[in-house]
Formats: C-alpha cells, structure tokens, sequence
C-alpha cells in the first residue's frame, strides 16, 4: 500500500503495546472514526479492549480491505469502460475471498477475540466474517456436540426454554402493533 | 472540548468495566449481541440445536429470529417411492441456507381409513398434505405431515382429479366429478364447502360454465388467500374467484393476454396481490417466463403495470433448451406456488429440473429481489421411479422443532 504520508494514528492495545497505523487503516473501525472526529487531536487511542495479539490481526485485517478498495477504485478510474472495469475487478473480489477464508483460519479462542475486537471497534465487514467463521462451527451439530467444542457446561430446562420462547413471542407481537409490519405466524 | 473530554473519559470508564468483565469470563462465552449476530448466520435447522445449549443461547436464537424473521416459505417435495405404495418420503428445502432436509419415510397411519395417495392442496397458511377417498377426507395440521385433522366425512360427488383447497377456515373441493357416477343434479364441475367450525359439507354454486371441459386440477392452476379462492385455467388465462363464504363465483375474466403465453399459472402474491406466470415457449429466441402482480379483488393489473421477466439462466433450468427437430415438441407447462413473502416455479411435466425460487422485493419498481434455482435433493434426483409433487408453506421455527424432536 502506498505510504504517502498520510497521517498517522496509534493505537494502544491493553496490554500497553502501541501499533502506528495510517489513519485510513484505522478509520475502518467506526468506533475510532467517531473518537477521532469529535475529540479532534488525538495522536494515541487506547483500546483497553483488546489485547496486542487481537489488535495487529484487526490491522491486518483493515490493511488488506483498505488496500484492496483503493486497488479497485484506481483500476475503475484508468480503464476505459465500465464494462471492462467491472471485469478487472472481478478476479481481485475472489482474491478478497480466499485471503479472507484464510484469515478465519484462526483457534477458537482468537476467533471469538476478533468477534468481540470487531464487535467493539464497529468494523462490519471484519464482524460479518468472523460471525460466519463461528456459524459454521455450530452447522451440523447436535446440542452435545456443540457442547463439548466450545466448551459450555450450562444446560437449560424445557420450562426455561418455553419462557423464552414465550418472552419473544410478546416482544415480538408489541413490535407488529408499533410497527405494523406484516404477520408471520 | 470538555465535553468531548468527559465523552472520552466516560467511555474510558466503561471499556475499563467490560475489559474486566472480559477477563471474568473467558473467551469461549459469547454472549448479548454478539451471540446474536453469529445466530443470524446459522442454519435454520441447526438453530434448534444451538437454542437447548443455555439460557443465553436460546435467547439469542429466539432474539435473532425476532429481529430477523425468516420469512420465505420453503419448498416441500412429496415422492411416491413406489407407485403401487403409498409409503411416501418428504423433503423441504429451506431458503434461507438453500438446503434439503430429508424427513424419515412416512405413510398414512394403519388405522386411518383413508388410503388414497398423498397430495398437497393449496392452502391459505400453506400447503398441506391430504389424501381423500370414496369415504373420508385426511388434511394435515402442520406442513411436515406429522400432525391429522381428524378424519372427515368425504364429500358427497365422487371426484378424481379435483382441485382441493383449504381457504382460511373453509376446505373447498370444486371440479373433477366423474361423469359416469354423478347422480341426478350433480355436475362435473360441482364444488363443495367445508366448513372446519361446524364439520358439515355445503354444496356451492359449481364452477362457472367457462370452465367447462378444464374442471380438473390437471388443466387448473390454483392460489388460496384467507377468504378467496383462484382458480386459473392454464391454456387460456382465465380466472374465477370463488368466496366460500358465500358459495358463489365472481365473474371470470382474464387478467392478462399475451398471444405468446403458452401456459399460465397463479399464486399468491405481495402486498395484497396475485402473482400472474406465463411462458412463451421458444421459437426464435430463447423461452421466457413473465410475471405480472394483479390486484386480488378486482383481477386487474396495477397502474403501473409492472411485469418483470424470470432471468435467462434460471429459465434455462427449467426449459432447457433443445437442438434440433425436437426443439418444438417441448412441453411449455408451468406452476407456481408461493404466499406472499416469496415462492417456487416449476415445469409440472418436467418435475426433475427442478424449481426456481423468488422472493418478493420489498421496493416498488420491481417484483423479484432474488432468483434462485433449487435442485432437487440427491438422493430424489438418483431414485428413476415414483412421483413428486411440489408444495410450498412457511414454517415457523417451533413447528420445525417439534418434527425435529420427533424423528
């Protein structure tokens, strides 16, 4: 990625290590957006969130994607043609996906990490795979199974599970009356 | 500037709050929002397993289908394995994972007398499996075909082929009386109401005289809405809107004409309206298949007059093109069940190519957000012998629980 001189930002993780990141890296993350555009001169963000292993795979991460958007925003300006643009681009969408899938190749625990990281910082595209990443962990298992791979002990009665369901079930019929959005029975 | 200050040291002290919090729990608890957002990503079917983890997990299972619901109604697939048992498998697809899932084999229960085939009727809330024979009638409570009305008394002329439909609180049976058993001022077309608060049969106004010579589900395409019944003959276009309240038949007409339409087929549609199909089957070009919305009470088109054509590759699905001499012989049918969320269009006399799946965009200016073409499921796809119907229902995630719980 072009080192243009752009400003700088650094990010402090929790355990003290600090990372210096050009801004547009880090505006990728909401949350370190809105901190920098209303609280104007900030040179160091902690994030007492995330520790230095999570935060230097976050900004990898946000290299990448940035990386790729200018890659594909220069190509669309210098070919000539829509039409052409589009079929350029096309092959470094599949890049995209296969560096992304392998990124998701992480242990449990850093998967659950970069869940939380991307949760907290607001970085959509970082949650939206992650959350993937973990939803086809659950594909296909039994309860037990399910269990047993991440490690929970707690259980649940059919009595609770009923309370709940009945719980959602109100919410959901207060929701229809102050939205009047179309039934699903 | 202070204010911004105490923002920061305000959000200080909360991330200081859950970073410990963070370090209490360890990293395999997900949990609030963030459970939720991986639900939303999971299969419906494994959502059950994922709901009977904890206390956490099933409300974010119940909180993500709350916020968003999981609406499309899926594809059910009945196949007569044999055509001389009435042993039947079921399977559905489900749209939002575009997967099958197979049911364990069934067939009517030994002490049911009804022994007629399976098959779907149309129905307001869904399709629903029935079979109906020269004593009783057997409807189906749930989609999966686990759970019996209780047995009805048939209704009083003999029909083969009839169309069946169950409209709200009503079952209708019109058409496909036997010419050779009808007793004295009984017709081919007759319809019958029934009536699931009172439990009685009541003779209707029989099907209007337009309909003479296509009064059999075969040459009929059918779309149920809670108080209205469609019936639209294939060839011509033509459609009758029966009122089961009132027994009668409005007047018929055509909501559309296209010279080129070769078969059209209705199901329910958006926002209060019909869906209308019809394919033009290939001459020159390619085959294509056009849908238009029209408005349920008055059969007519919006002012807009919005149609919309089914993508090539998808109509490629299921009209696949043919080289050569045969090219004109390929049979142009097609049917469409839905509700008003979304549904499936297929080719009846080529059931193997599969359906094609739409949903309904929820922006004005066009009909469809989403194509999709839904093969049909393996082990269906190998088996030579025995016949599928298609039928359509939304399922709720409880009713997919409980058969779940069953198998």
């Amino acid at each position: 990625m072009a080192d243009n001189g752009g400003k700088k930002i650094t990010l402090k993780s929790s355990d003290g290590e600090e990372f210096e990141v050009p801004e547009v890296v880090a505006m990728e993350s909401q949350t370190i957006r809105h901190v920098i555009e209303d609280v104007c001169a900030k040179n160091s963000i902690p994030l007492l969130n995330v520790n230095s292993k999570i935060l230097s795979k976050v900004i990898e991460y946000c290299k990448k994607h940035v990386a790729a958007a200018e890659a594909a925003a220069s190509k669309a300006s210098t070919e000539e043609g829509t039409a052409a643009a589009a079929s350029v681009t096309k092959p470094s969408d599949e890049d995209l996906k296969t560096w992304d899938a392998e990124f998701v190749k992480v242990d449990k625990g850093t998967l659950f990490n970069l869940i939380l990281a991307a949760n907290y910082l607001h970085i959509p595209g970082l949650l939206d795979l992650t959350c993937q990443a973990a939803a086809d962990m659950i594909k296909g298992k039994s309860a037990k199974e399910i269990r047993k791979f991440f490690n929970l002990k707690n259980c649940i009665s059919p009595e609770e599970e009923e309370e709940i369901r009945r719980e959602n079930q109100w919410a959901f019929e207060e929701e229809k009356r102050t939205r009047a959005f179309d039934a699903y029975a | 500037m202070k204010m911004a200050l105490d923002f920061v040291s305000m959000e200080t002290a909360a991330l200081e709050a859950e970073a410990e919090n963070h370090l209490l729990h360890p990293y395999l608890d997900l949990y609030g929002d963030v459970l939720e957002a991986v639900m939303t990503r999971v299969p419906t079917i494994d959502l059950i397993s994922a709901s009977r983890i904890s206390r956490e997990w099933c409300c974010a299972v119940r909180s993500s289908l709350r916020r968003q619901p999981r609406r499309s109604p899926w594809l059910l697939l009945r196949h007569l394995c044999h055509p001389s048992s009435p042993i039947f498998s079921l399977h559905a697809f489900d749209p939002f994972s575009s997967s099958w899932l197979s049911l364990p084999q069934n067939s009517p229960s030994s002490d049911k007398k009804s022994q007629g085939t399976m098959l779907f009727l149309c129905g307001s809330t869904g399709d629903r499996l029935h079979s109906l024979s020269l004593s009783s009638m057997l409807v189906s409570e749930d989609p999966f075909g686990t759970a019996w009305r209780k047995e009805m008394k048939a209704p009083k002329v003999w029909r083969k082929d009839a169309v069946v439909a169950e409209v709200g609180r009503w079952i209708v049976v019109a058409g496909g009386g036997c010419p050779m058993v009808l007793e004295e001022g009984e017709e081919v077309g007759a319809v019958e109401v029934y009536d699931k608060h009172t439990g009685v049969w009541e003779s209707a106004e029989p099907m209007p005289e337009e309909f003479d010579g296509s009064t059999s589900a075969t040459w009929l395409s059918v779309a149920a809405s809670d108080d209205r019944l469609y019936v639209m003959e294939r060839e011509t276009g033509l459609v009758g809107l029966f009122d089961p309240r009132t027994k009668r038949w409005g007047p018929t007409c055509k909501p559309r004409t296209d010279p080129n339409v070769q078969s059209w087929a209705i199901a329910i549609g958006h926002d209060e309206r019909l869906l209308v199909v019809g394919v033009s089957p290939a001459c020159e070009s390619t085959t294509k298949m056009r849908f238009w919305e029209v408005n349920q009470e008055t059969l007519q088109g919006s002012v807009s007059k919005l149609d919309e054509e089914m993508p090539r590759e998808m109509v490629e699905r299921l009209f696949p093109s043919v080289e050569g001499e045969y090219a004109t012989w390929q049979s142009c049918l097609v049917e469409v069940c839905g509700t008003q969320r979304g549904g499936y269009v297929y080719n009846p006399s080529e059931i193997r190519n599969g359906a094609v799946l739409y949903e309904f965009a929820e922006e004005k200016g066009r009909i469809a957000r989403r194509w999709e073409w839904v093969p049909l499921p393996e082990r269906v796809g190998e088996i030579g012998m025995g016949r599928i119907e298609f039928g359509c229902s939304a399922i709720s995630f409880d009713e997919l629980a409980s058969v779940w719980k069953k198998r």
